[in-house]
């Protein structure tokens, strides 16, 4: 199906940096400041990105159950870090509900579109179970970082009104409630956006991707199709599942409110 | 068994409770003989002490929404660790310092509790009520001198005199045997004040209790006085 896109010659690859080395040249004129941080940035892109073409030729070349298990428990690992990371103010104690969040979540929705969906042979075949959990993990990792984040800053906003409900013998699930429709809701706006535009305004990265390497317009329409889905199913999941198990971590075993 | 009417209201054994963690805690009461006072229904208690004593304080812990360090209380003789916090809650009620009230009419904050939380409802089941119709809620307005406000009107839009008032009707209404009320009358002008004081005695009359902390007012309470006294202890005056 796919006749492979035209590679890139590493000559040619420095030729993309003259680009950002213009907006480096803007910054500078404008004193933005930004200079030092747009060169870190596509110092980054390079080496990350060349450092996964690697990782991933290994992967696809050894082709065993347990280093494509291995990597994937990896990546859940660094999603649950990186999205705790990006909460500002949180409770202690967070890391294990948020991993559960992301290892409930990122087995559910990887596997079921490797398996049921896209039905891969053999199920573990990790061109797919890498690259499908990849974008899994990194809407899940927007997802609950944005709802968190929004669910803790609405419990201090929402101090008073909690200690007020559970002083009516309200329990901390009652009193977090409007919090936790908030929060979710948060996680979820910036997916849903994005499914009402697609195909519209842009040409979705995995879509732009498969036409490049040769792909049928429909065959890659498809696949975005699931993808997109997959995506949006990932971040609802995500951010319902760790708000749940987050938000009990502001009360204590008396119902008090401590955060 | 003995019924309600002999048996204290409320006991509090020996508390021991301290504001704070560490370095900066602060004992409020060090949980001797000397923190230990009854509660009896129809009595209006007044509770006293100089400001940063811990009034607040064991009015939350009174109200287990702060941590009991040591001791015991008992609601009509049963242990605080045999009842189940959410109906201690709707018991021994606390009405905090600031009204907190909601988006919404002034029906839908007086009908919030009732609507809201599961405890509410299962009580209002064993009494074998109903939610309160629009007369009951009415008249509830009335006593508090809340007379020309509509049901309908949004409550945020409220004075503070107002919101103290709707806050402590909405209290009322959740039926509780005791009030602990810290600092109703707080930043609210005298005319407000004094309904809502009053209306906390004609609950007293009614079968309830109070226990009140306030600036105002001291000079007018006969009944009764439970002084923190700022050394870990408190006394009981039973005039």
């Amino acid at each position: 199906m796919m006749t492979g896109a035209i590679d890139i010659g590493w000559l040619e690859l420095l030729l993309a940096t003259f680009f950002i080395m213009a907006a480096g040249a803007v910054s500078i004129a404008m004193s933005l400041g930004l200079l030092q941080s747009l060169a870190i940035a596509t110092l980054r892109t390079y080496l990350q990105l060349i450092a996964l073409g690697f990782v991933l030729t290994w992967i696809f070349q050894i082709y065993t159950v347990w280093i494509v298990l291995g990597v994937f428990l990896f990546m859940m690992l660094m999603t649950a870090q990186i999205s705790l990371k990006r909460v500002k103010h949180k409770p202690p104690n967070l890391y294990f509900s948020t991993l559960s969040a992301v290892f409930i979540t990122g087995i559910i929705v990887t596997f079921s579109v490797t398996g049921l969906i896209v039905q891969v042979e053999p199920w573990y075949e990790p061109r797919y179970v890498i690259s499908i959990g990849g974008m899994v993990l990194g809407s899940i990792m927007n997802g609950i970082a944005l709802a968190l984040e929004r669910l803790f800053d609405d419990f201090k906003k929402r101090a008073a009104e909690m200690n007020q409900a559970l002083a009516f013998g309200g329990s901390p699930w009652e009193a977090s409630l409007p919090s936790i429709r908030t929060a979710i809701t948060a996680g979820l706006i910036p997916t849903i956006n994005s499914m009402n535009a697609v195909g519209l305004v842009m040409i979705p990265g995995m879509m732009t991707g498969q036409l490049l390497a040769g792909a049928d317009p429909i065959q890659a329409a498809k696949y975005q199709i699931v993808v997109m889905l997959m995506v949006s199913a990932a971040t609802a999941l995500g951010s319902m599942i760790s708000v749940y198990f987050a938000y009990k971590r502001a009360f204590d075993s008396e119902w008090r409110f401590i955060f | 068994m003995m019924s309600n009417t002999v048996l204290p209201l409320l006991t509090a054994e020996s508390l021991k409770i301290q504001r704070g963690e560490g370095q900066s805690a602060k004992l409020i009461l060090k949980g001797d003989a000397k923190c230990t006072f009854i509660i009896e229904t129809g009595q209006f208690y007044y509770l006293t002490g100089p400001s940063g004593v811990g009034k607040s304080t064991l009015l939350w812990t009174l109200a287990r929404l702060h941590p009991l360090i040591a001791g015991i209380l008992r609601l009509h003789d049963i242990r605080h660790t045999e009842i189940t916090v959410a109906r201690w809650r709707t018991e021994i009620a606390l009405l905090p310092q600031r009204p907190v009230i909601m988006q919404g009419t002034i029906a839908d904050n007086l009908l919030y509790p009732l609507h809201t939380f599961h405890i509410q409802k299962e009580r209002l089941k064993e009494r074998q009520e109903s939610l309160p119709n629009v007369e009951t809620l009415e008249r509830e307005l009335h006593s508090v001198g809340l007379n020309d406000l509509p049901l309908e009107r949004e409550a945020t839009s409220l004075s503070g005199g107002q919101q103290a008032r709707l806050a402590l009707i909405r209290l009322l209404l959740t039926k509780p045997k005791l009030i602990l009320a810290d600092e109703p009358t707080a930043g609210v002008d005298k005319i407000a004040a004094d309904l809502v004081f009053n209306r906390l005695h004609q609950f007293c009359e009614t079968g309830g209790a109070v226990i009140m902390t306030s600036h105002m007012y001291a000079d007018r309470i006969k009944n009764a006085q439970i002084q923190l006294d700022g050394q870990g202890t408190l006394q009981l005056i039973d005039n």
